[in-house]
């Protein structure tokens, strides 16, 4: 009689059935409308640097694990997620060389060479962003990207407030992106992708919440400076809580796993430190357009340091 | 994501009579190794000893079935250790051999009558998977425990057993508990039932709540002290926790005389029916699915306890024991694998662990021998509940790194004591 083969291995036998592959599959399906949006706008502009980030993140990702040596990780869809929230932060137009750029950016600098998933201590796709915006930011400037391509005018809803034109920001076209900006603008429907994440617990929700709350709660301190000076207007929270990236980074950026702390209290400590600083460079800062970016970088740093406040292990009490 | 909760009563236990081939190891579940008294070719009566041992933590073993010893021999156990096995061929005719029937009431015994006799009969904690069953101890040295608790819910998903026991003889189980408390010489006896078992019981009663992992042992006794202990603190001497089937044993032990000669097994596929059965002792696990028009076939998992802390097993010819409360089998299309990645820091299991152990870093260090470390992330706290590995992204055999590194610790400790 043969004997049977059978499989073996440690316990627990059932799993959750949770998945990078699975989050980052999700998330990318939730984006997509999102990214239509954009497409609608800025027709071929926005195609071409959706395309290009993705394959550029994909391509980067794979070079660098066979120079590196290991199992190349293409099926878990993470770097093709980073690849498309980073074509979401740009404006679309920008130069071809700037997007590949950005993306090698993205994976080589902000993920691989720390060892990949997992072990980055930054979020890749913000790694990428900034390290163009900083070395070509005139390129990267939505008002000036924009121009190349024909029927648009007007400004960006950052550069809009900045200016005092308060009145130029209609809360409904910064809900469907109808300003000028980067691709993903359509912040509603990015809320309503973040509120399906939540559902599915496939994002931290304690950072997500904490952001928002951060945001809001700078708005309302010092929103208003925002204006220029002896400008008598007040900037709708709203306006401010859906423009400028602030719902990407909320749902898709800052809870980032693995540059995001893991215990409660840190991930709220985290969300809401973001979100407030997100607000203090957007209204004083030179980089107004990427407050939101760079207040999760920094607070980023701070991950290791908060997952250090945790409660007592049972038995230890 | 499945929900981890309890299914409820389904059916009436099903004796499977057995008969042809046992392999019965010499090493039970909390029952030091025994000795076989047979040799190969003796014939033996259904219930006559075949294994014991003259340390006071010795379960003696009985042949369940009237037949000839074919051979002795050693195995690896289910749960993992090599012992000796007797091997027997034979049937389920003629009447149990059993000792003499104690009458008195439990208050009139001496705790060294009731023990002998527990020993004698080879009551060792019945189920749990050899895993609580190190909660209670018959040894007289021992200082006795505050409270004895009768667990008599499963423990994990899926299990039906012990609760299928308690419905069956209830007056047995309380009869017994009464018994073994003496034994122990605890003060306070302790039903630990789920809601609707507790018209069953009398006397002080625990309900326990239908989510994984709270009907843990672990969380029980700490639910009944308000305290928790670490690994070193491990077993608790101040709650010992016997099974409702442990509790019937001894109760069937004393008053009948009839040693341990059968194991209440819950049995099923993944995804099918399950069913209650009481087999033997020693019958092969490939005998128990044939009987339910089951089969092991290739690249299937079959696993002995439940789904979240059992112990998968390599050889459809194993036997049941007397740790064996689930047998089930997961066929080829259904098995989940681990995988050798980096934990991405989704933060799912920290969540999760119902001991609030900062389980990303904890699994980190496990996972490359960094004992030290490991043990400033709360090592230590971990009761093994396996609910980390169940929700964890990167799909890392979590209770793997963990287990290993307590064996390395235990290790190390080991080798500065003889140092
Ligand atoms: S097995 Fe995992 S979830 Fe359970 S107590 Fe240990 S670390 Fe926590
Ligand atoms: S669940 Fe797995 S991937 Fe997530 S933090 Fe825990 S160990 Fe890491």
């Amino acid at each position: 009689m043969k004997e049977n083969v059978l499989t073996v291995s440690v316990a627990p036998f059932w799993h959750s059935g949770a998945g990078i592959a699975r989050n980052s599959y999700i998330s990318m399906a939730v984006l997509l409308p999102v990214a239509a949006v954009g497409v609608m706008h800025y027709r071929v502009g926005a195609l071409a640097v959706l395309g290009l980030c993705i394959g550029s993140c994909m391509l980067a990702e794979a070079l660098m694990q066979k120079i590196i040596g290991r199992p190349v990780t293409l099926g878990d869809g993470s770097a093709a997620l980073t690849g498309m929230l980073l074509a979401l932060l740009l404006p679309a137009g920008v130069p071809w060389w700037l997007v590949v750029v950005g993306s090698f950016s993205a994976i080589i600098v902000g993920k691989q060479i720390y060892g990949g998933i997992g072990s980055h201590p930054l979020n890749a796709t913000l790694v990428g962003w900034v390290m163009i915006r900083i070395s070509w930011g005139v390129q990267m400037d939505a008002d000036v990207a924009l121009a190349n391509l024909p029927n648009l005018s007007g400004l960006s809803a950052l550069a809009a407030l900045r200016g005092g034109y308060v009145d130029a920001v209609p809360l409904k076209d910064v809900w469907m992106g109808n300003l000028i900006g980067p691709i993903g603008s359509a912040s509603l429907l990015v809320l309503i992708g973040g509120l399906v994440l939540l559902a599915l617990r496939v994002i931290k929700w304690e950072v997500s919440l904490g952001f928002l709350g951060g945001v809001l709660l700078g708005c309302v301190l010092f929103g208003s400076n925002m204006l220029p000076e002896g400008s008598d207007a007040s900037v709708n929270p709203l306006v401010m809580l859906f423009s400028g990236n602030v719902m990407l980074g909320a749902f898709f950026l800052a809870p980032d796993t693995t540059s995001s702390p893991s215990q409660p209290i840190a991930m709220w400590i985290y969300g809401f430190a973001a979100g407030l600083l997100a607000m203090l460079i957007r209204v004083y800062g030179n980089y107004y357009d990427g407050g939101v970016v760079f207040g999760i970088l920094l607070v980023s740093l701070a991950s290791p340091l908060l997952d250090k406040i945790r409660p007592k292990a049972r038995g230890r009490e | 994501m499945k929900r981890l909760t309890y299914k409820t009563l389904v059916s009436e236990i099903q004796e499977l009579p057995g008969a042809g081939r046992l392999v019965l190891p010499l090493l039970q579940v909390g029952s030091s190794p025994l000795e076989a008294c047979v040799g190969v070719g003796d014939e033996v009566a259904r219930g006559q000893c075949i294994g014991r041992a003259d340390t006071p933590e010795s379960a003696f073993l009985h042949s369940p079935l009237a037949g000839k010893v074919r051979a002795l021999s050693r195995a690896v156990t289910h749960e993992g250790t090599s012992a000796g096995t007797v091997e027997i061929e034979g049937d389920a005719a003629g009447e149990v051999e059993t000792l003499q029937p104690i009458q008195q009431d439990a208050a009139e015994l001496s705790a060294e009558t009731v023990r002998d006799r527990l020993r004698e009969a080879g009551v060792s904690p019945l189920g749990g998977n050899g895993k609580n069953a190190e909660y209670a101890s018959l040894r007289p040295d021992e200082e006795p425990p505050e409270i004895l608790m009768v667990l008599c819910a499963d423990e994990e998903p899926l299990l039906q057993t012990q609760r299928h026991v308690l419905r069956e003889a209830p007056e047995k189980v309380i009869e017994g508990a009464t018994l073994f408390q003496k034994a122990v010489g605890a003060k306070r006896l302790v039903f630990a039932v789920s809601g609707d078992q507790t018209n069953l019981v009398s006397g002080e009663t625990l309900v326990v709540e239908k989510k994984y992992p709270l009907r843990h042992p672990e969380i029980l006794m700490a639910r009944m002290t308000g305290r928790y202990r670490l690994t070193e603190g491990r077993p608790r001497k101040d709650v010992h926790l016997i099974n409702a089937e442990t509790a019937m044993a001894a109760c069937r032990a004393v008053r009948e005389g009839r040693p341990v000669l059968e194991k209440t097994v819950t049995v099923g596929q993944e995804g099918g029916l399950s069913v209650v059965v009481r087999v033997p002792l020693g019958t092969l696990f490939s005998q128990v699915f044939e009987n339910m028009g089951l089969k092991a076939e290739d690249g299937d998992r079959l696993f002995t306890g439940g789904p979240l802390r059992g112990v998968a097993q390599f050889d459809p010819e194993g036997p049941v024991t007397k740790g064996t409360d689930g047998l089930f089998l997961q066929k080829g299309r259904g098995v989940f694998c681990y995988e050798d990645v980096a934990c991405i820091g989704c933060g799912q299991c920290v969540k999760v662990c119902p001991m609030k152990i900062p389980v990303n870093m904890m699994t980190r260090n496990c996972e490359f021998g960094r004992i030290e470390e490991a043990l400033d992330y709360d090592l230590d706290s971990c009761i093994e509940c396996g609910l980390c590995a169940y929700v964890c992204t990167s799909r890392r055999p979590l209770l793997q790194y963990i287990q290993f590194a307590k064996k390395e610790q235990h290790k190390a400790e080991l080798a500065r004591q003889s140092a």
